[in-house]
């Protein structure tokens, strides 16, 4: 039996769609706006004329983009350093999460305890700056990837996941039938656990990606080694862009397509996230699932 | 197991059990210590290391030769700290910029229950995948596109002077510095941050609604009394984590966002030792000052942890 929505209700739940709309139309347009400056006129753009659609088409922003070299290196950077940095993340993550799943191991619960205590208490930047220069890898390519190659809160869900998402008795039969544990984690366990998997990848994945920080205070002196954000956060700061010129007619030309070059920046270099991000989207809520359950 | 029953009571021959219970347990599980060592050999290169490191913060260091060679001081730098006025402004920019955020918790709890009323699940889901994409886009393409829309001639001001108002220098005013660093951060991480709530949301029992819409219960009526009370241990778990991290702010952000000339309402605690330690070079100090912050959070996070035990023995630790 289906009771009729009095008419209360049916406001309430309009009321619900509207406001949801409007959040969706907030969390869109900033976006779309970006889209659109970096392929408009830049003319009318910076006359405060396009709000919605792309007016005049000019695609001068992406040639100087695709153009400057920076740019180019950090974005070869990044998925370089990306790379490396996701090989050592699950290198480093997944086996240590499996181990401390098993109670045979001694010591899980002090092992488990020393991990999470570093979520809740850190050297702080000056001590770790000091570290890494005596570690010799500052102002070093591999500082990158090597600086988050554990994330706890990773860890934690991958060691919770290992505890309870994959049934026991399969493990034991496994081994049973003369599998070793290193044949058991890597034939029964990881084929099981892909869903997990993709959830820590994507984690680390946009990490990497977005990563600034690391380069900010590890980097100072080699801009060769310099990932994306960092070669983006020097343009946006720049004044004029590297082409210095005595020419006016140069000079008024870039001061023109200057704001439209920072917004096809900014597209260029979302662009991978763009482009995985429908793909992904089926294991956003899975991921949180994992996460929320205590460690 | 076995060892264990036939063990004889007396120190030696316990103490022998036990290490030869330890080295065969240990040669036994020998892949798993192979799988967890590398793991647990970066946590202290990366995370203990810098620990022992925060020596510095009682030494004259400068950043120049071996920490520990340098003279100790004490706690001379905690003492300056707390004299000098930047404590004050600093521990202010930077309650004033959480307290603020925390205001807002409630944001993405009423939007979570908001998206649980709509039922079409195509709708709802395309609805999810916009919510949830700002929180993708990096923290520096975010500061960008504050710094581009809200420049003075950008298009927030093109809006405001379009509708007959007075531009406004965003970017340059202490008063505006909160707001925009506050509801940017609302932005990116609203639709994420109802995530959790709408899968709490998933676990409300329909035979309720059904019940209760017998009895003649109104939508509202049936939200306040049925889903928010489902989804309440999950707003009490989150709340505790923000308030136990209350002093540590995205020193990232600040670091993007802040200019010369907003600089008294931007300067937090994380900038302050990044501008002293990384940038002028004073190490001990910078680095007492950032234990300060860490000791901090670290008893925020202890204590708020130990109350939500007693109360709702719900914890985190």
């Amino acid at each position: 039996m289906k009771i009729k929505d009095s008419f209360t209700d049916r406001l309430f739940r309009a009321f619900c769609y509207f406001v949801v709309a409007i959040i969706v139309i907030i969390c869109i347009y900033p976006l779309w706006l970006v889209i659109v400056y970096s392929i408009s006129d830049p003319d009318r753009v910076n006359a405060g004329k396009v709000f919605l659609l792309p007016q005049g088409i000019n695609l001068d922003g992406y040639r100087q983009v695709f153009r400057h070299k920076d740019l180019m290196s950090g974005y070869w950077n990044t998925i370089t350093q990306t790379l490396a940095g996701l090989v050592i993340n699950m290198g480093l993550t997944i086996p240590a999460a499996y181990a401390l799943s098993k109670p045979s191991l001694n010591g899980r619960k002090f092992f488990t305890t020393m991990i999470v205590f570093t979520m809740y208490f850190s050297g702080g930047l000056i001590p770790s700056f000091i570290n890494m220069r005596n570690l010799g890898l500052l102002n070093n390519w591999w500082v990158i990837p090597l600086t988050g190659a554990v994330s706890s809160y990773n860890l934690i869900v991958a060691r919770t996941f290992f505890a309870s998402g994959v049934p026991r008795e399969l493990e034991e039969a496994a081994e049973i039938d003369g599998c070793g544990t290193a044949g058991t984690f890597f034939r029964i366990v990881l084929p099981l656990s892909k869903a997990m998997m993709g959830v820590i990848l994507l984690y680390y994945t946009v990490a990497h990606w977005n990563n600034y920080t690391t380069a900010l205070y590890y980097m100072p002196a080699t801009n060769d080694y310099w990932p994306l954000q960092m070669v983006i956060r020097k343009i946006m700061q720049d004044v004029v862009l590297s082409q210095s010129s005595d020419d006016p007619e140069l000079i008024a030309y870039y001061s023109k397509i200057y704001n439209m070059i920072k917004y096809a920046v900014i597209v260029v270099s979302s662009l991978p996230v763009l482009i995985l991000y429908p793909f992904l989207q089926k294991y956003f809520d899975k991921g949180v699932m994992l996460g929320s359950v205590k460690g | 197991m076995k060892n264990a029953t036939l063990a004889t009571p007396g120190g030696v021959a316990k103490r022998n059990t036990y290490w030869k219970r330890l080295t065969k347990n240990i040669w036994k599980n020998k892949v798993l210590y192979l799988f967890v060592l590398p793991a647990l050999v970066w946590y202290v290169l990366f995370h203990y290391l810098p620990m022992g490191g925060l020596y510095v913060a009682f030494t004259r260091y400068k950043g120049v030769g071996d920490v520990f060679a340098a003279k100790y001081v004490g706690l001379k730098w905690f003492e300056s700290f707390f004299k000098s006025k930047y404590a004050s402004t600093t521990i202010i920019n930077t309650l004033r910029l959480s307290l603020y955020a925390l205001a807002l918790f409630p944001l993405p709890i009423i939007v979570a229950l908001m998206l649980n009323e709509i039922k079409q699940k195509k709708v709802k889901g395309v609805a999810q995948t916009i919510m949830y994409a700002p929180h993708f886009v990096s923290l520096v393409i975010l500061i960008s596109m504050i710094q581009l829309f809200f420049a003075s001639k950008g298009i927030v001001n093109a809006a405001i002077t379009a509708l007959g108002g007075n531009a406004v220098n965003f970017m340059n005013s202490t008063k505006v510095y909160p707001h925009l660093y506050v509801w940017s951060g609302i932005w990116s991480s609203l639709g994420w941050n109802t995530i959790i709530y709408t899968a709490a949301l998933s676990s409300v029992d329909p035979g309720l609604h059904e019940a209760a819409t017998l009895d003649g219960a109104s939508l509202l009526q049936r939200v306040r009394h049925i889903n928010i009370p489902t989804i309440f241990p999950t707003i009490v778990i989150t709340l505790i984590l923000r308030v136990g991290s209350i002093m540590s702010l995205s020193t990232e952000k600040s670091l993007l966002l802040r200019n010369d000339v907003n600089m008294a309402v931007s300067e937090t605690i994380g900038t302050f030792v990044y501008n002293r330690g990384l940038l002028g070079g004073d190490f001990g100090y910078a680095a007492a000052v950032g234990l300060f912050l860490n000791v901090v959070n670290l008893a925020m996070m202890l204590t708020v942890n130990f109350i939500s035990k007693k109360v709702s023995e719900t914890s985190l630790l």
